[in-house]
């Protein structure tokens, strides 16, 4: 008796937890999508509509038509692949030969890219912009994918750099006594069986680009070329602030994530223990 | 030593001189990489330091004067004490929310799934739509969240959460709304790994959860908290974007972190060497943190060398 009551108690607050952590981390992007779906009028309305009366397609009409959105769009989604093409191709091949060949000094070279988990975004972001500026890469998709890649490689390089060593050498033995070269039982034998390594390293790649705006704010002046993150923060700068745009900009700049974290979330995970992220 | 011995061992060398130089071949673009937009970045931003001016035309080399217009600058003290502040409150913080969370997921309970899913979601989402929702989640005329707080009798006025008083605090805790979920991760994966069995055999033994947390749980999961808090007080010290996206280092430079103060300096005063010089102080310090974290740690024993 006395341990069933104990019992309904802790059940009681383990769904009072559940309701919690749902409320604190859910609620927030239920919030960003409803007052996206309001009419403009609706959502500077007080007190606000928690549930709202009339839904409306309006605001992202006025997005696509009224704004910039879809050619910021379109960067990001430019800068994106190609960060994720450079730096899954770069840290792929360093990841085999990390992996499969007797370098020298390769516990020098593990730490030093561990050393580029620490550098202040600024502390490149300044020099970029003055070397940038005498190359012409300034507001360039280039002059990002370098930036992005520059902090995206030394991740993936370490992922896959472990991915490869759960691949066994033997594969790739039983294909050398048939002929293959080594570069061909690299391509077909050791990359598929680090595959989910390269899918991490994929969606980090892209992670770090789509939701970059350090960079992009600093390397990018040109309202043509500015990237999606940017793009909405300008919505918060004038007189006016157009909550409905931002809200609306925003519901689609974590869209892609979100599809991200549902479909994909077991390599995000497994990538994840490996090399951490910020 | 017979012929045939011989010839095994020439073939050996020969086989391995090649494969060494492939070898190369494999790491050439990421170690050129490394050194074209990391470690030539950095030594620049070290040269830039030295001078004045914007533009590599322009340059004009001022020995340590920038260092000394830092040293003699009370903002920059000030940025200092804030960024120090903010990256120990935010990693704290982290730490407990984030250790309290992993430990609640761990166990078992109906839709635990999706439980996980929706929290570990924040993490992966840029932290520009973040910002965005919590301003206007925290709006001071508009907010959802002080027409609750009005409506249930808990403040009188509104607040504004990005006043001063309140916009550290603010700061902080919309960061961690993000960032402790870094901690759940890595927390989480660890948690799992214990034997449940430890915690039957300690239940046996009467010993109550708190006991059970110091004697089960704590020590093993004390490896990979050093790693969380030297990793994120690291990344919180560099942070940029959530305290720009939310306050620009104000009001009255409460949120104005060394990192803040940086980009204030280098793009909207226009002293790139100056900017640079302040970075320069912050990767020291980072330097700092970093031979701790590497004669303690000893990250690079994870892979095989």
């Amino acid at each position: 008796m006395d341990a069933h009551v104990k019992n309904l108690g802790l059940g009681a607050a383990k769904y009072a937890g559940v309701v919690l952590l749902l409320v604190v981390f859910g609620f927030p992007f239920y919030w960003m999508f409803v007052s996206g779906i309001k009419p403009s009028a609706d959502i500077v309305q007080y007190p606000p509509q928690i549930i709202p009366s009339t839904v409306t397609l309006a605001n992202y009409e006025r997005l696509f038509e009224d704004t910039k959105y879809l050619l910021w769009l379109r960067n990001s989604l430019i800068v994106s692949i190609g960060n994720v093409v450079l730096s899954v191709v770069i840290s792929t091949l360093a990841g085999y030969g990390l992996t499969r060949y007797a370098i020298p000094y390769k516990k020098y070279i593990a730490m030093s890219f561990i050393f580029a988990y620490m550098f202040p975004p600024l502390m490149l972001g300044i020099p970029y912009y003055v070397v940038f500026d005498g190359l012409g890469l300034l507001n360039s998709y280039l002059g990002l994918v370098i930036a992005h890649a520059a902090v995206t490689i030394p991740f993936t390089t370490w992922l896959m750099w472990q991915f490869f060593q759960t691949v066994p050498i033997s594969w790739e033995e039983s294909a050398w006594v048939f002929g293959a070269s080594r570069f061909k039982s690299m391509i077909e034998i050791a990359t598929p069986g680090a595959l989910p390594g390269i899918i991490a390293s994929a969606i980090f790649a892209f992670g770090i680009s789509w939701g970059d705006y350090t960079f992009a704010l600093i390397l990018v002046d040109d309202p043509n070329m500015t990237l999606l993150t940017v793009g909405i923060d300008i919505y918060t700068q004038g007189a006016q602030v157009y909550w409905d745009l931002i809200m609306t900009g925003a519901t689609l700049l974590v869209l892609p994530p979100l599809i991200l974290v549902f479909t994909l979330n077991r390599y995000i995970l497994a990538g994840f223990s490996i090399s951490g992220f910020d | 030593m017979n012929l045939h011995s011989r010839l095994k061992d020439h073939v050996a060398a020969v086989r391995h001189r090649p494969e060494r130089l492939q070898g190369y071949l494999y790491i050439a673009p990421a170690i050129l990489v490394f050194f074209g937009v990391s470690l030539f970045p950095i030594l620049f931003g070290i040269y830039l330091s030295f001078h004045a001016g914007y533009g590599i035309s322009g340059l004009e080399f001022v020995g340590s004067s920038n260092y000394q217009l830092l040293a003699s600058d009370q903002t920059f003290w000030n940025s200092m004490e804030r960024g120090v502040l903010y990256a120990m409150y935010s990693v704290l913080t982290q730490v407990v929310v984030g250790v309290a969370i992993a430990l609640f997921l761990n166990q078992s309970f109906k839709f635990s799934n999706v439980v996980r899913s929706i929290v570990l979601l924040p993490y992966l989402i840029p932290t520009v739509a973040i910002a965005m929702i919590f301003r206007w989640l925290f709006h001071n005329r508009l907010g959802l969240v002080n027409y609750l707080l009005l409506e249930s009798g808990l403040v009188a006025d509104p607040v504004n959460f990005f006043s001063v008083g309140h916009a550290l605090h603010s700061v902080v805790w919309i960061g961690n709304w993000k960032f402790s979920i870094f901690v759940v991760l890595i927390v989480l994966a660890r948690l799992q790994s214990i034997d449940p069995e430890m915690y039957e055999l300690a239940k046996i033994n009467g010993a109550n959860p708190l006991r059970r947390f110091l004697d089960v749980t704590y020590p093993n999961i004390k490896g990979v908290l050093f790693l969380v808090v030297l990793l994120r007080s690291i990344w919180q010290f560099n942070k940029f974007d959530m305290i720009w996206l939310l306050t620009s280092g104000g009001p009255f430079n409460e949120t104005l972190t060394m990192v803040v103060y940086a980009y204030q300096i280098a793009f909207q005063q226009f002293r790139g060497g100056l900017g640079a010089s302040l970075t320069v102080v912050m990767f020291l310090m980072l330097l700092a943190t970093g031979i701790v974290y590497f004669t303690q740690f000893k990250p690079y024993e994870e892979v095989e060398t």
